[in-house]
């Protein structure tokens, strides 16, 4: 039955990544690789150094003047920005690259240029430009591949003798990005990150159900490659039920909690070790693959996964859109949930509800923000084991596969 | 192997960081439940232009004159940041009278963005030490200026509870006669007026010499507070005190002011703390 399971999701794995367009996606991917590896670790040393609210100067105490005079936070943080445009840029790029060049498209820089230019206008928020960290892979992709298909199709009912800065490409050129502006507002409007992050203000994601749901609901989106709110990304403190609870325990010391069970105390401290689904799992199963890439990968993307960024893992395998990676992303997070669920209700465990210093490793959570630090090193321990043994199938196939392919 | 060094590595640097980080909570949570269950609410006061942290002396002995006695806290924030204190609290006082001052008290919009920054530590500084959540603000002529520029820049509803502020005076419009000159600060304050707190209570009093203004400040700049506040916070009161003592200098001590104090910001703390 599993190996038949595996089978059904690796032949759906293979039949979405060998067609030509997913093929060009995972090389925009992994050419983007080396300018977002710059672009994650430097914001990892602003975040661990050189921010006001660093991680380093929070917990060790150290005040920071010397790293301040090397580096103004303001002007670290606009340039980290302007860096996190070129990764979403050079994605555009080598996407409509890959695309173009595989259709024996010959002239691709005006196709590039109005594709950068265009998705600029699309992603820029007011006095804000687009960064990495708020990147939305579905949107972005979606609107390159429309603009390069249509691009394609235009430039085969040309007469091939047409220079490529003619002005009917330019008129092309025009077009579409008059079509990113006029599309401008809506994008931004219907932000589905706000509208999940008003949702999981309900107490519903307080009960089994609910969180469950976030279990389910969270990796898929992930996935996706749709922009998710930073309750499900990372900080979870904000949530009414959280403060309430952090307000109870203030006040009362040896008082049940109102909320025991919520978003922080199960999702947030359990299954987002290294980022959504436990991946920091993945790192760790990648520095033993067989494949040197692979190994590669799991080198690269073992600190910042530490410090709960996934970003170099979701581009280098890629886990865009790849059912090898969802199918146990799910497990892990429906099993990390349950288990912390049912070891809070059965008071096996204090729930988490301290807060943290900005930047802690997640799989440090549990422990910190927990009354009781034996039964959640326990958990953590059980948990992280589990999700070992989820991933393991998989990530073994995944780096199979690209060794069958060479 | 160079695998399993780094994990090794990796594991010992957790459990580093995870000893600093257990004691970065125990503290943060000691000093978090200090501050929650503390009933100290002061009454914060924050002078105008060009006064020092002596201003509100004779309104704090007028005040003083009802029991309970309020004990009295002067900090003086100088260019650089350094706060110097000045008295004390008494230890069973909860409702003591705070004044932050500022050693460059020269007037103008860009330097009431300076003493906002200025007031934001010396805010910080007095929760470490006294370790109190709620607190009533008092602003007078610039001095409510700055409120404003805090609570719409710099007021955390997760670390601060303001649930009243009287203004004394003060000129949103600068000196600007006219409602339909809109200074730059009038213009930049309701502007961001939605950043400020819902549940706020505001009274902004305006004194009258001769009817146009307080001999310094035209009472249409005081009154375009209504513009930044009204329907933007819980509720907005406009009131005017007119006669011999409703100079703009002469404003902190007007015993109208002293009774409207005493009414809308000392006993409603006192019956919250109770």
């Amino acid at each position: 039955m599993a190996t038949y399971l595996m089978n059904l999701i690796l032949n759906w794995d293979q039949k979405i990544y060998q067609k030509r367009t997913m093929q060009a996606v995972r090389i925009a991917m992994k050419q983007t690789l080396p300018i977002l590896a710059i672009d994650v670790y430097l914001r990892l040393i602003f975040k661990l150094f050189f921010s006001p609210d660093s991680l380093f100067a929070n917990v060790f105490n150290v005040h920071l003047s010397f790293f301040h005079s090397i580096a103004n936070p303001t002007q670290s943080q606009f340039a980290l920005s302007i860096l996190d445009t070129i990764v979403v840029m050079v994605y555009v790029t080598s996407l409509t690259h890959s695309f173009l060049t595989v259709r024996n498209v010959k002239h691709v820089i005006v196709p590039i240029l109005t594709n950068v230019v265009a998705t600029y206008f699309l992603l820029v928020e007011k006095y804000q430009i687009p960064d990495h960290s708020t990147m939305q892979y579905l949107l972005l992709t979606g609107v390159t591949l429309f603009s390069s298909q249509s691009y394609n199709w235009y430039q085969k009912r040309m007469n091939p003798n047409v220079q490529p800065y003619a002005i009917r490409y330019l008129l092309w050129s025009g077009f579409i990005i008059m079509l990113c502006v006029s599309a401008h507002p809506i994008v931004q409007q219907s932000n589905i990150q706000i509208w999940l992050s008003e949702i999981l203000y309900q107490p519903f994601f307080t009960s089994f159900i609910g969180l469950l749901l976030v279990a389910l609901l969270t990796p898929i989106l992930f996935v996706l490659g749709l922009r998710l709110p930073t309750e499900l990304m990372s900080d979870q403190t904000t949530l009414n039920v959280v403060v309430l609870n952090l307000d109870t325990m203030l006040s009362h010391a040896n008082v049940l909690l109102p909320f025991p069970e919520n978003l922080y105390s199960t999702y947030g401290a359990f299954s987002l070790f290294g980022g959504i689904g436990n991946s920091l799992v993945i790192s760790i199963l990648l520095l033993f693959a067989h494949s040197k890439r692979h190994r590669q990968l799991g080198l690269i993307s073992w600190f910042p996964s530490l410090f709960n960024n996934n970003q170099l893992l979701y581009n280098g395998l890629p886990m865009f859109l790849r059912p090898l990676i969802l199918v146990p992303m799910i497990l892990v997070s429906i099993m990390s949930i349950t288990i912390s669920y049912l070891t809070i209700a059965l008071h096996l465990m204090a729930p988490p509800v301290f807060m943290t210093p900005v930047g802690m490793p997640t799989i440090l959570t549990p422990t910190l923000a927990s009354n009781s630090h034996l039964s959640a090193i326990i958990v953590t321990i059980i948990i992280f084991g589990l999700s070992i043994l989820i991933y393991k199938p998989f990530i073994k196939q995944l780096t199979m596969e690209e060794l069958n392919e060479k | 192997m160079k695998n399993k060094i780094i994990l090794g590595i990796s594991l010992v640097f957790l459990i580093i960081l995870g000893i600093y980080g257990n004691h970065w909570v125990t503290q943060t949570s000691t000093n978090q439940a200090k501050i929650q269950n503390s009933r100290m609410t002061p009454i914060i006061f924050i002078p105008g232009s060009s006064a020092t942290i002596n201003r509100f002396d004779q309104l704090f002995s007028l005040l003083n004159e009802t029991p309970p006695a309020h004990s009295v806290l002067k900090v003086q924030v100088d260019r650089n940041g350094k706060l110097t204190y000045i008295g004390n609290i008494n230890a069973n006082d909860q409702q003591p009278f705070i004044v932050v001052g500022f050693e460059n008290n020269d007037d103008g919009y860009n330097n009431i963005k300076k003493q906002t920054k200025w007031l934001t530590t010396a805010l910080t500084s007095l929760q470490e030490r006294y370790h109190f959540k709620t607190f009533s603000a008092v602003g007078h002529s610039n001095g409510g200026l700055i409120w404003t520029n805090y609570l719409e820049k710099y007021y955390d509803r997760q670390t601060f509870n303001l649930p009243t502020l009287m203004t004394l005076g003060t000129p949103f419009n600068f000196s600007e006669p006219s409602l339909q000159q809109r200074t730059e600060m009038l213009k930049d304050f309701i502007q961001a007026s939605d950043k400020l707190p819902p549940d706020l209570t505001m009274f902004s009093i305006a004194g009258t010499d001769d009817y146009t203004n307080d001999g310094l400040v035209p009472i249409q700049s005081v009154i375009a507070g209504r513009y930044i506040y009204q329907k933007r916070i819980k509720a907005y009161t406009q009131i005017t005190v007119s006669g011999d003592n409703a100079q703009h200098s002469n404003l902190p001590d007007n015993p109208e002011i002293v009774k409207l104090i005493q009414t809308n910001i000392i006993n409603p703390l006192n019956a919250q703390n109770k």
